[in-house]
């Protein structure tokens, strides 16, 4: 690559002075004048019909200003998709009907958080209680109690199916038929949430010139107010979200939510600001968690352990709403596809409605259920085979320029690297399989591996990056880009671009972000591709201003913008030290000589160049990405026999990102991923009984804690690089690591203890059982 | 989350604190560290009318110990005190560790070793090794006082025998014979910090003549709707000399004293496993 | 209830405010002093967002009252930083990469700083089992652990 000084370097975060003195502010520190605080009544119920509500004592409470129900909205539903296959099914306050206990119910702004409460206890609502169904499987037996109608496209005789994802080629019954061996397993996966520590805010202030003025902590303002603009019925140019710092998402913050659309339209209703935050019981009991999704897998292989056949089933858990549930089916087939190949594959995932809260992307997206299954039963097979773990996966592995099924092309695939570097840095080879001499040792370790593919961008709402970069006569720069940064490292990385392309330092560069009426339109922080759609539009923004600067700069200097150089505010000729110009004297010249042009840069980048729209979510058919990250992971654990318990002691990860923009910032994400993986494989989950939520708050549903902390390797495989004046290629960094991690852990405790644990959370019981089954099986 | 309205009284000493709950007749609740308090007033379990805090008594932070060295510490003595105190971690080392396993940091610096017993928690770490140390409580109320074993104070999950108008004023802990030492083991409910999973104590005086077992004490914590002695198990072992066989037994028998509601089996057989090393464990310290 | 006139001293600055008893010191920190550093993400005692220092050591402000930390020292993130000069702590967890989401770093640092002042050279368990209480989404922990040993071997 060439000789870069910002751009691959480890350059320390732009808001991190902000954030280590405290300064930075998050929807939940906005304060505005006269503001009112509102709160949320929720049903008590998993499945009632609303027969009446009255709201007249809560009206009339001393500082209540508004109370608003159903009935007060225009009843426009919405959804996390929204498509004439799967249309919007969501109210934002319900209706005539609750199918979650949590679901919003009305809303109400008061003087203060007490006298909110107070109100909600006030708010009379008559229910009449119907039957619910809480197990996925359950729900769509032709006994169960009916939650939504059936997709009408969906023929088998099921009931609660929100959607269903089909897809495959080739053959599978002749390709079982030709294998070797044929495996059939079974993996669930729990109901597992984001615990981002900022908790669900919403600051909405509706002013008198009809702008609705919003804060809110969420993945990317664009989806939040086209969906805000649409359920409140006005123009997108009248709704305005701003920019606010974001106390973590994970997944969990990218759709509308009823919270801030209440506190917007209470907002409207009494014309004064009115914030909405949620408790964290509130986010454990109705906000929404990650998807628990249920995967069969039968498997066929040649001898050798090449792959012949794979036949997958996924059921998802998406709660009394679509939600995302019709994108994650989708998702799985591609988590299925992306490693290795698979000569004949037949997919079929159902996303099914039962009487819970409604499910959200997190971190993974449904690729952590399914590196889970298949790389757990990789490991079987393998073993079955005598063939070394290692072995077998590079012998399916992707390789660079394979065409994947739906034609996309894999490019410059790092896989086989990342799984050749990951066994060489663990001595995998050395080490795995030695269980046989650890016998007698209560504390035994073992090895795992899981291999990860993940998109970096695809075509969703809104489509497309832009972004401006402005000089300022001093010759500072002002970056002005849509993109949000959610702790991932955003501004930073599109800093440092700027700062390539202009050769100013960082500290020369503003950042203006995230904010709909002034920042251009960008593809927000949850569709993986920030460093790549959003980077590129902001490189183009860049170059374009300093190409403007160098065709200023040319004239001035008597030379050819071709043989000038930027840099420190200074446009030079190469090698001729001496003759250069200020950027303020760039600036002021172009002013002067180009009709009062101040060197406005304007840039804009959309993933999949001629392609119209993401793929048909319900066949796949469609082209998907034109960028894919891989990864191979090692986790090395240790297991105490005696009681169970499991430390993850290593992880190792060898990761294909393309190339590093800020290899801190890759590290950090690196570090985040298996930390939630560790407590997505060995402890979490939310426990809910007939659609109640019992695991309330961190004493409940613990994440890991500092006393936690894996030991993390990283293993840079550069396949992509960086240049000025085209558009480059890098690949995600902050979902794809969660999913090779858990696959690794379940392999690593399988390899130490001879358990094979299909179901999350692995558990310490779940092991002590498995080992006195092994005791009890006749030989 | 806010803490709803109550009446704050902050008495200078014990007797007004009594008159005050006395007057309020269990509308009041004692504030000390405030970390289960406070928690319980915003999650609503609890809507005392009437807080009275123990911070004006600076005489209740004190950990005493008389010329018996029996260890007295008072209602205000933060777990963080008890951590650190030369004289607990020396003579009471394990109680010292457990009370360094509770909570965090911050809620060490805040929480008090007599609010939390007073919480009453299934799975209060300090509960098992007090138990086994024969601990006493003496409450006082505005007619009077008493004083009861640790063993008879706990009677349900977060239910006490302390009556709406009483308080605790000291924890006493008398102190162990000679070649005594004693062990705590605990395993967390899941990642490395929170509530216990099950809590294994055990205090072994060991004759240093003839290696018999003079006296044994066992408790459990996590493993029942209160906090327990293993009496069945200590019965086992006293009088024996403890080879691999007996302590294998009393583990067993431990076992069956619990009534674990949620994850039972694991939590049973959890138990033997660490009585089994604990005891192992205060035989280690007794050599 | 009666509100009752009392005075803090917050970062060597006193002030006098009128608050209801249970007002947490959390709240008027936070809405009174607009100090904002000190967060709220789970108001039970669980994740430490909420510590801040008093009298050096941390303690979790959503379950203190306000009226009881008159007469201390109390210190928050706002307060480290001298003369626009950052503490070693503040310089350290930017330089090694500790901060990405942001919300749990106020009181990470203060809790860092109190395990610090207490023992200037703490080993990596005593670093860690201090830290437990501060709970972090976002990082894992290593950079953090980084960072804290980085500050402690006073490099700058």
């Amino acid at each position: 690559m060439e000789e870069l000084s910002y751009v691959g370097k480890s350059v320390p975060r732009k808001d991190g002075v902000e954030k280590a003195t405290g300064r930075a502010l998050y929807t939940v520190d906005m304060v505005l004048p006269g503001m009112l605080w509102g709160k949320i009544l929720r049903s008590p119920y998993p499945h009632a019909r609303i027969l009446n509500i009255d709201t007249s004592r809560a009206e009339r409470l001393p500082g209540v200003k508004a109370v608003v129900i159903g009935k007060d909205t225009l009843g426009i539903k919405h959804g996390f998709v929204e498509t004439p296959r799967y249309p919007p099914d969501q109210y934002l306050l319900a209706m005539d009907r609750v199918r979650y206990i949590g679901e919003e119910v009305a809303a109400v702004a008061a003087i203060d958080e007490y006298v909110a409460e107070e109100a909600l206890n006030l708010i009379q609502v008559d229910y009449e209680e119907l039957p619910a169904v809480f197990d996925p499987e359950e729900a769509m037996k032709p006994e169960a109690p009916e939650i939504h109608p059936s997709h009408p496209k969906v023929k088998e005789p099921y009931k609660n199916i929100g959607g269903k994802t089909e897809s495959g080629w080739g053959n599978v019954e002749k390709g079982f038929d030709k294998s070797y061996l044929v495996r059939e397993d079974r993996f669930e996966g729990q109901l597992r949430t984001h615990c981002y520590m900022e908790p669900q805010a919403t600051l909405a202030s509706f002013d008198l010139s009809g702008k609705l003025n919003v804060w809110t902590s969420s993945q990317g303002p664009f989806i939040k107010r086209a969906k805000l603009a649409t359920t409140l019925g006005l123009p997108f140019s009248n709704v305005r979200v701003l920019k606010a710092y974001v106390g973590g998402a994970y997944g969990g913050k990218i759709d509308l939510f009823s919270h801030e659309f209440c506190a917007s339209l209470l907002s409207i209703k009494v014309q004064r600001p009115v914030k909405i935050v949620c408790t964290r019981e509130e986010v454990f009991e109705s906000a929404r968690h990650g998807q628990p999704i249920l995967v069969e897998l039968k498997t066929g292989v040649k001898k050798d352990g090449t792959l012949v056949a794979q036949q997958v089933r996924v059921i998802n858990n998406s709660g009394a709403y679509r939600g995302s549930g019709v994108v994650v089916i989708f998702l799985c087939w591609g988590f299925v596809m992306l490693c290795y190949r698979i000569p004949n594959l037949k997919y079929e995932g159902y996303s099914v409605y039962t009487n819970n809260p409604v499910r959200a992307p997190q971190r993974g997206h449904g690729a952590p259920n399914l590196r889970f299954a298949v790389e757990s039963q990789m490991d079987t097979i393998a073993e079955e085979l005598g063939i070394h773990p290692v072995e077998i996966r590079l012998k399916n592995a992707r390789q660079k320029g394979d065409i994947l099924p739906n034609e996309d092309s894999v490019r410059n695939c790092g896989l086989v690297e990342c799984i050749e570097r990951a066994a060489e840095a663990t001595r995998f080879k050395e080490i795995y399989g030695k269980r046989k001499s650890q016998e007698g040792q209560r504390i035994r370790r073992g090895l795992g591996m899981g291999v990860s593919s993940y998109f970096s961008g695809s075509l969703i709402y809104p489509n497309t990056s832009a972004a401006i970069v402005k000089l300022n006569d001093d010759g500072t720069v002002s970056l002005l880009t849509g993109a949000l940064d959610i702790g991932q490292g955003a501004e930073t990385i599109l800093c440092q671009i700027v700062a390539e392309e202009l050769g100013v330092s960082m500290d020369d560069i503003r950042v203006v972000a995230a904010d709909t009426e002034t920042t251009p339109v960008d593809i927000g922080a949850w569709i993986s591709g920030g460093a790549y759609v959003s980077g590129n539009a902001v490189k183009m923004a860049a170059s374009d201003a300093r190409r403007q600067l160098f065709e200023v700069a040319a004239q001035k200097l008597e030379a050819n913008p071709e043989d000038l150089i930027a840099k420190n505010r200074e446009i030079s000729v190469k090698g001729i030290p001496g003759r250069s110009i200020s950027f303020t004297q760039a600036v002021a010249a172009s002013i002067t000589k180009r009709r009062g042009n101040p060197i406005i840069g304007q840039g804009h980048f959309r993933t999949m160049k001629d392609i119209p729209a993401h793929p048909s979510l319900a066949t796949t058919k469609g082209r998907w990405s034109d960028n894919y990250a891989f990864d191979a992971q090692v986790a090395e654990v240790e297991v105490d026999m005696e009681t169970g318990q499991v430390k993850l002691v290593k992880a190792t990860t060898a990761h294909d990102c393309g190339f590093p923009i800020n290899p801190l910032l890759v590290e950090g994400q690196i570090d985040g991923q298996v930390s939630m993986a560790q407590g997505h494989a060995l402890w979490e989950e939310v426990l809910m009984k007939k659609g109640k939520t019992l695991t309330t708050s961190f004493l409940d549903y613990k994440i890991p804690c500092a006393k936690d902390l894996v030991e993390s390797h990283y293993i840079d495989v550069i396949t992509e690089r960086y240049e000025k004046d085209t558009p480059y290629r890098t690949k995600e960094v902050g979902e794809g690591y969660v999913s090779g991690m858990v696959a690794a852990i379940a392999n690593a405790v399988y390899d130490a203890t001879g358990v094979r644990v299909k179901t999350f959370p692995i558990l310490p019981e779940k092991i002590l059982m498995g080992l006195k089954e092994k005791r009890n099986k006749p030989r | 989350m806010r803490i709803p309205r109550f009446e704050y009284f902050r008495p200078s000493s014990i007797d007004e604190v009594c008159s005050l709950l006395y007057k309020y007749k269990g509308e009041a609740k004692v504030l000390a560290g405030g970390t289960d308090l406070f928690v319980k007033m915003k999650k609503k379990e609890i809507l005392p009318k009437v807080v009275i805090s123990l911070k004006g008594i600076q005489t209740l932070d004190r950990i005493e110990w008389d010329d018996r060295e029996d260890l007295k510490i008072g209602p205000l003595v933060t777990h963080d005190a008890i951590v650190n105190h030369p004289f607990v971690r020396e003579k009471f080392d394990f109680l010292s560790e457990a009370c360094f396993k509770i909570g965090t940091r911050q809620v060490r610096n805040m929480g008090t070793l007599v609010g939390n017993l007073c919480n009453a928690s299934p799975s209060s770490d300090a509960s098992a090794p007090l138990l086994v140390l024969e601990t006493k409580l003496k409450l006082v109320h505005l007619y009077g006082e008493r004083t009861i074993p640790l063993q008879e104070f706990f009677i349900g999950p977060f239910q006490t025998v302390l009556d709406p108008q009483e308080i605790v004023v000291e924890v006493q802990i008398p102190k162990p014979a000679p070649h005594t030492a004693g062990s705590y083991q605990y395993l967390h409910k899941a990642s490395s910090v929170g509530e216990t999973l099950v809590g294994a104590a055990a205090l072994l005086t060991i004759d240093p003549r003839n290696s018999t077992c003079q006296e044994a004490t066992i408790g459990l914590s996590s493993v029942s709707p209160i906090p327990i002695r293993a009496k069945a198990a200590e019965r086992i072992l006293k009088g024996k000399k403890l080879e691999e066989k007996i302590i294998r037994e009393a583990a067993q028998v431990a076992m069956d004293e619990t009534q674990p509601r949620s994850r039972p089996l694991y939590r049973r057989e959890m138990t033997r496993v660490l009585v089994e090393r604990a005891i192992l464990r205060a035989m280690e310290k007794i050599r | 209830m009666k509100k009752q006139l009392i005075e803090l001293r917050v970062n060597g600055e006193s002030f006098e405010l009128a608050v209801e008893p249970q007002k947490t010191l959390l709240e008027v920190v936070r809405e009174d002093l607009g100090l904002t550093g000190a967060k709220e993400a789970c108001g039970t005692g669980e994740c430490g967002a909420c510590t801040v220092l008093i009298d050096g050591k941390p303690i979790l402000s959503c379950l203190t009252l306000a009226i009881e930390a008159q007469g201390k020292k109390i210190t928050t993130i706002e307060g480290l930083a001298k003369n626009g000069d950052l503490h070693p702590l503040q310089k350290a967890f930017i330089r090694y990469g500790a901060i990405q989401c942001g919300y749990c770093t106020s009181g990470m640092i203060l809790n860092a700083k109190s395990i610090l002042d207490e023992n200037p050279k703490p080993s990596r368990d005593e670093i860690l089992k201090g830290l437990e209480g501060n709970l972090c989404r976002c990082t894992g922990y290593n950079k953090i652990l980084e960072a804290v040993m980085a500050a402690s071997t006073g490099e700058d």
